[in-house]
C-alpha cells in the first residue's frame, strides 16, 4: 500500500476513482462511493484510510472477478472476524452480521445473479436458521427481482434503514476492521442500509430475542424416555429355584445400589425454611492459593482437589483413621493427609466423582482423565477438545439403570471391563456399564462423553463465548451449559440440538443446578446474583441477591425445598427459593442488596467456598481452601 | 479508538527501544492495534483467573493466555526478584550455592468441622466468633495507643437476664441474715440448664467468698451446699472447674480456724468439716477415674496436714475426716502406720491446760475412734 502524506493527493485520487467508475458505468458503486465520501467528509481517520492504491480499487471492481465472489469473500472475512472478536462485543457484532447477510443476498438477487444468490444463501444461511427461521424461509423463496417486490420481508429490508445500537468501542472496531481490510462493498452497504447509533452502554438483553422464541418452541420432556424405564428383572434358573414360590408375588431382588438409594431416601432429613440442614465443612490448608476445584464423593468420605500446578490430591477419611493394627488411633486434632497424583501437564480446573471409587479430572492440557481411587492410577485419557477444559459434570443416570436398559445386549465396556477385578466390584455379568459425563471448554463447546469411548459422542455448539459450567438434568436427557456470553442454554443429549436459551445475566455464568424434579434451573454468575429459570417457558422466575462475591457452586436439597450456594466471599447461604413475599411486607420495597428468600448465611473464617453438595440424606457438604488473602 | 493506548505511548515505547523518530501514521496505526491485542490477552488471562477461582490476576494467568494464542510467554517475571529478566545481570555461582536453602512449604492437609448443626452455627474455634465479640475486640484495638501491644481478650457476652440473675444470686449468698432466698437459688442451680453459661462465674464466686468469709460458718456452709449442688446437677458440666472447686473445699476442711471464736460456732465447725469431707468424698468418687491424679493429690495434701505437728489440731481433725472419707484403703495406708506416733503427740494435748485445745484434741480422738472401730 502506498501511503501518501499530503491531503491534496488524496482528494485528487478520489476524483480519479470517481471518474473511472463513471466512465466504466459502475453507477451504483459510484453513488455508494460518493455517499461514503460525503458521510465521512469531516472524519480524520477515514481520510487517512482513503489513501489506497488506485490499482487496488481497480482489482476490487475488476469485471473478471465477479461481484458475487466479492460479496462472498467479504462476507466470509467479516463473519470470521466477528466470531473471533472480544467476548464483550460478541452480542453486538453478531447482531450486525445477520442484516449484512440479508442485504448482500438481496443485492445479489437484485443484480440478477440468481444462481449465485442461491449459492450464497445455501452457504451462509444455515447458521441463521435457528434464530430467524421464518425470515430465512421466506427469503429463500425470493430469487428474482420481481419476487423481491412481493416479499414483505425483503421489501422491509430494502426500503428501511436497519437501526443498530452499538457501544462506542464496538463501533470503532467495526469501522477500523472494514477500512483495514478494504471491504468497500460492505462499507458501502452499511452506509446505505444501516443506521448505527453509538452509545455508551451496552444493551445485552435485547439481542437473541428471536433465537429465544425459536428455541422456546421446541419440546422439552422432563420425564424419562420409555426405553429408560427399567424393565422387570429376569432371573436365572438357580435364582428362580431359590425364590419362594408359595406366595403369589415373589419379592423381587433389589440390586444393591438401588437398595442403598431407597434407604437413603428413608433416612433423609426433611428440610424446610424452618428445619435447616447441618453443614459439614471440609477445609484444605496450605494450598498456597493453588487449589482450583474440589469435589466430594457421594458417601462424603473422599475429597479430591485439583491444583494450579497440575497436582491432584485425594483425601480419604476412612483410610486415615485406621492405622497398622486396624484400630482407630488418629488423634482428633491432627489433620487428614493426602496422596499426590500427577498426570496432567497444566492446571487442573475441574474434578468430579463417578460414584465413590472413580473420578474424572480435566484442565489446561485439553484431556479428561479417569482415575481409580483404590489403585490411585490414571486409567483413561479422553481427547477431543482443542482448548482448555473449564468444567465437568457426571450424568445422574448411573450405571445400574443403564444395565437394565441394555439388558441382554451388554454395553460391554472393553477398556474398563478388561480391567474388571474385585477392585472394580464388577457386576454378575462381569462388565461395567458405561457412565456418561460432559465437559465445558474454552472452545465454546460442551461435549458429551461415555466412559467407554475416548472420543466424544456429542458436541453442543452454539455459545458465543467459552462455556464455563455444565450440568446434567436429573433425567439424564438434557444438559445445561452456562457461558461467558451471559446465556444459559439447554441441550438435548440424543440429538445435540439446543432446546432452550435463557438470557438475563449481566455477567458470565459460573454455576448451575437443576432442581430434583427437573423443572427449575438455578444459575449464578460473576454478577453475584442467582437466577431461577422455568425450563418450560425459559422465563426467569426470580433473582436471589445477597452474595458479595462470585458464586462458585449451587445445589438443591434432595427434596428440592432449599437451595444452597457457596461463594468466594466465604459464606454458605441457604435460600427458600420458592417462598412468596410475606403479606405485610408487600408494600415496602425490596431491600436492594438481599433477597427475602435468603434464610441464613453461614460465614467461615476467611475460607472461600468452592463447592456445596447435598448428600441424598440432606446433609450439606461444603469445601474450600483456607488461605489468607485468597479473595 | 477509545484511546487508552495513545500515539504518544507508542512514540515513547519506540524511544525506549532506540528506534528513531516514528512517523505519525505509524503511531496512529499501531496504537489501536496494540490496544486491541492487549485487551484480548487480558480477556483470556481473566478467564484463567476466574477458573482458578481467584480475584487476583497473576503473571501465570497472563503467560497461560499468551501460550494459548501461540505467543511466547514472558520469562523472568515469576519470582519477587524482578531483576531476573535483566540479561546483563551478573550472578556469582558461589553465592547461590552457599546461600541458605529456602523454607520448604508445608504440605496440604484437610480438616473437618461443623459449620452448622441443624441450622445453628456452633461456637467452636473453627467458626468465626459471634458478631458482638468481634466488635468489642475491634474497640479494644482502636483504643490502644500505637506503642503498647494490646492483646485482645476473648470477651464473653452474657445476656442482661443472666447478669441480673448472677447479681441477685451473689447478693443472696452473701447476706448473713436472710436465709430464705438461698434454698430457691440452690434448687434453681440443680434444675435449670440455662445457668450453665454462668458456671465459671459461680465457681469464681465460691472461691472468692470462701477466702473472704472464713469467719462466717453460715456462709461457708452455703458455699459447700452450692458445691454439692453443682457436682450433682445433671445439666452442669463441672469437670473443667474441679481444680477451682477443690481449694475452697479443702479450705473448709482443713482451715485453721473456721468461724468466730465462740462456743456455738466451735461445735458447728466440726459438722462443717464433716460436710466438707463428705463433699470431697463425692468429688473423688465421681471424677477420680477420669482424672487419675486427683485422688493422689488430695491424699497427699491431707497426709501432709495430718503428719505435721506444727499444724493446729483443727486441721488435724479435718485431715482425719478427709482421709477416712476417702475409704478404708486410705485409712489403712496412711493412718494406721502413723497412728502410734500421732497418738503420742495427741496425749500431750489431751492433758494440756488449754481447754479449747483439749476439746480439739478430744475431737480428734473421737474421730479416730469412730472411724477405726
Amino acid at each position: 500500500q502506498k501511503m501518501s502524506g499530503r491531503p491534496e493527493e488524496s482528494r485528487n485520487y478520489e476524483k480519479i476513482v470517481l471518474n473511472y467508475l463513471k466512465t466504466k458505468g459502475y453507477l451504483k458503486s459510484e453513488s455508494a462511493f460518493r455517499d461514503e465520501i460525503a458521510a465521512r467528509a469531516g472524519d480524520e481517520g477515514l481520510v487517512a484510510e482513503m489513501r489506497v492504491n488506485t490499482s487496488n480499487i481497480v482489482t476490487a471492481h475488476n469485471p473478471n472477478e465477479s461481484l458475487p465472489d466479492v460479496y462472498a469473500d467479504s462476507y466470509v472475512t467479516f463473519r470470521d472476524w466477528v466470531h473471533s472478536s472480544l467476548d464483550q462485543y460478541q452480542h453486538e457484532l453478531n447482531a450486525v452480521l445477520y442484516p449484512t447477510f440479508v442485504h448482500l443476498y438481496l443485492e445479489l438477487v437484485a443484480k440478477r445473479f440468481t444462481e449465485k444468490a442461491v449459492e450464497f444463501m445455501e452457504r451462509f444461511g444455515g447458521e441463521f436458521k435457528s434464530e430467524y427461521a421464518t425470515e430465512i424461509a421466506e427469503l429463500e423463496g425470493v430469487t428474482t427481482i420481481d419476487s423481491i417486490k412481493e416479499s414483505e420481508v425483503a421489501m422491509t429490508f430494502r426500503q428501511n434503514r436497519y437501526i443498530l445500537t452499538l457501544t462506542n468501542f464496538a463501533y470503532d472496531l467495526l469501522k477500523d476492521f472494514l477500512h483495514h481490510n478494504n471491504l468497500m462493498t460492505l462499507l458501502a452497504l452499511i452506509n446505505k442500509y444501516f443506521t448505527i447509533r453509538p452509545s455508551k452502554n451496552s444493551s445485552n438483553g435485547k439481542f437473541s430475542q428471536a433465537e429465544m422464541t425459536t428455541l422456546g418452541n421446541r419440546d422439552v420432556y422432563w420425564g424419562l424416555y420409555v426405553e429408560q424405564i427399567p424393565r422387570k428383572a429376569t432371573y436365572t434358573a438357580a435364582e428362580e429355584k431359590a425364590m419362594d414360590h408359595k406366595s403369589p408375588n415373589p419379592i423381587p431382588k433389589i440390586p444393591e445400589a438401588e437398595d442403598k438409594m431407597l434407604r437413603d431416601a428413608e433416612h433423609r432429613v426433611p428440610l424446610s425454611a424452618t428445619s435447616l440442614p447441618s453443614i459439614c465443612f471440609y477445609t484444605l490448608f496450605h494450598t498456597h492459593q493453588g487449589l482450583t476445584c474440589i469435589d466430594m464423593s457421594e458417601d462424603a468420605s473422599r475429597v479430591v482437589g485439583g491444583f494450579d500446578d497440575s497436582a491432584i490430591r485425594i483425601f480419604d477419611i476412612a483410610e486415615c483413621q485406621v492405622n497398622g493394627q486396624g484400630k482407630r488411633t488418629r488423634n482428633e486434632a491432627s489433620p487428614y493427609t493426602s496422596t499426590d497424583l500427577r498426570a496432567h501437564s497444566g492446571p487442573v480446573y475441574s474434578t468430579a466423582f463417578l460414584g465413590n471409587d472413580w473420578f474424572l479430572s480435566a484442565g489446561w492440557d485439553r484431556t479428561i482423565r479417569l482415575w481409580n481411587v483404590d489403585t490411585q492410577t490414571n486409567l483413561v485419557a479422553y481427547r477431543g477438545h482443542n482448548y482448555p477444559i473449564w468444567a465437568l459434570a457426571v450424568s445422574p443416570v448411573s450405571s445400574f439403570l443403564s444395565q437394565f436398559a441394555s439388558n441382554g445386549s451388554a454395553a460391554v465396556n472393553t477398556q474398563i471391563g478388561s480391567l474388571s477385578s474385585p477392585i472394580l466390584g464388577g457386576t454378575a455379568g462381569g462388565s461395567q456399564a458405561p457412565s456418561f459425563f460432559a465437559s465445558a471448554s474454552h472452545d465454546r463447546t460442551a461435549r458429551l462423553w461415555s466412559t467407554d469411548n475416548i472420543h466424544p459422542l456429542r458436541i453442543f455448539a452454539g455459545h458465543l463465548s467459552d462455556v464455563n459450567t455444565v450440568q446434567f438434568h436429573p433425567n439424564g436427557n438434557y444438559v445445561a451449559t452456562g457461558s461467558t456470553d451471559k446465556s444459559v442454554r439447554l441441550w438435548e443429549v440424543q440429538t445435540g440440538q439446543a432446546v432452550r436459551l435463557c438470557m438475563g445475566h449481566v455477567a458470565g455464568v459460573s454455576a448451575l443446578a437443576f432442581s430434583p424434579d427437573g423443572r427449575i434451573l438455578a444459575s449464578a454468575g460473576e454478577d453475584y446474583v442467582i437466577n431461577l429459570w422455568d425450563l418450560s417457558t425459559s422465563k426467569r422466575l426470580g433473582s436471589l441477591l445477597g452474595h458479595k462475591a462470585v458464586v462458585n457452586s449451587l445445589d438443591f436439597s434432595a427434596d428440592g425445598t432449599l437451595l444452597a450456594s457457596g461463594s468466594s466471599d466465604g459464606t454458605v447461604a441457604l435460600w427458600d427459593w420458592d417462598s412468596k413475599r410475606p403479606q405485610d411486607k408487600e408494600d415496602t420495597p425490596d431491600d436492594a442488596s438481599v433477597s427475602h428468600q435468603l434464610i441464613k448465611s453461614f460465614s467461615t473464617k476467611k475460607t472461600p467456598v468452592f463447592q456445596v453438595k447435598f448428600t441424598r440424606r440432606n446433609l450439606l457438604l461444603a469445601a474450600g481452601p483456607f488461605d489468607q488473602g485468597h479473595s | 479508538m477509545s484511546g487508552t493506548v495513545t500515539k504518544e505511548s507508542i512514540r515513547l515505547i519506540a524511544k525506549q527501544h532506540q528506534i528513531p523518530s516514528v512517523k505519525e501514521e505509524v503511531t496512529a496505526a499501531l496504537a489501536p492495534d496494540a490496544e486491541y491485542r492487549i485487551r484480548e490477552i487480558i480477556q483470556e488471562a481473566t478467564k484463567f483467573m476466574r477458573h482458578s477461582k481467584r480475584g487476583i490476576l497473576t503473571t501465570e494467568d497472563v503467560n497461560h493466555a499468551l501460550k494459548l494464542r501461540n505467543v511466547e510467554p514472558i520469562y523472568g517475571v515469576q519470582s519477587r526478584d524482578d531483576s531476573h529478566g535483566d540479561p546483563d545481570r551478573e550472578v556469582d555461582f558461589n553465592e547461590i550455592i552457599n546461600a541458605q536453602m529456602p523454607r520448604i512449604p508445608r504440605d496440604c492437609t484437610m480438616s473437618l468441622h461443623w459449620l452448622a448443626v441443624e441450622g445453628v452455627q456452633p461456637n467452636i474455634p473453627q467458626n468465626p466468633p459471634s458478631d458482638q465479640a468481634e466488635l468489642s475486640m475491634k474497640k479494644i484495638l482502636k483504643n490502644s495507643s500505637g506503642k503498647t501491644l494490646v492483646k485482645p481478650l476473648v470477651k464473653d457476652v452474657l445476656s442482661k437476664e443472666l447478669q441480673n440473675y448472677y447479681e441477685r444470686f451473689t447478693k443472696a449468698m452473701q447476706d448473713r441474715e436472710d436465709d430464705s432466698e438461698v434454698d430457691k437459688f440452690l434448687s434453681d442451680l440443680s434444675t435449670d440448664p440455662s445457668l450453665a453459661q454462668l458456671l465459671p462465674y459461680f465457681v469464681e464466686f465460691i472461691s472468692d467468698e470462701v477466702t473472704a468469709s472464713l469467719d462466717s460458718l453460715k456462709i461457708l456452709r452455703r458455699m459447700l451446699n452450692i458445691i454439692y449442688v453443682l457436682i450433682h446437677s445433671p445439666y452442669l458440666f463441672v469437670e473443667p472447674y474441679l481444680h477451682q472447686l477443690m481449694p475452697p473445699t479443702l479450705t473448709c476442711l482443713l482451715g485453721k480456724s473456721l468461724g468466730k471464736e465462740d462456743e456455738e460456732s466451735s461445735d458447728e465447725q466440726w459438722s462443717l468439716r464433716q460436710q466438707a469431707a463428705s463433699i470431697l468424698q463425692q468429688m473423688c468418687r465421681r471424677y477420680g477415674d477420669a482424672y487419675r491424679s486427683l485422688i493422689p493429690r488430695v491424699t497427699k495434701t491431707l497426709l501432709k496436714a495430718f503428719l505435721d505437728p506444727q499444724k493446729p489440731l483443727t486441721t488435724h481433725f479435718g485431715s482425719i475426716e478427709g482421709i477416712c472419707a476417702l475409704g478404708s484403703q486410705t485409712i489403712e495406708l496412711i493412718i494406721l502406720p502413723n497412728l502410734p506416733s500421732y497418738l503420742q503427740g495427741l496425749e500431750e494435748h489431751l492433758t494440756a491446760s488449754n481447754s479449747s485445745k483439749q476439746i480439739q484434741a478430744r475431737k480428734c480422738m473421737d474421730a479416730l475412734l469412730v472411724r477405726l472401730f
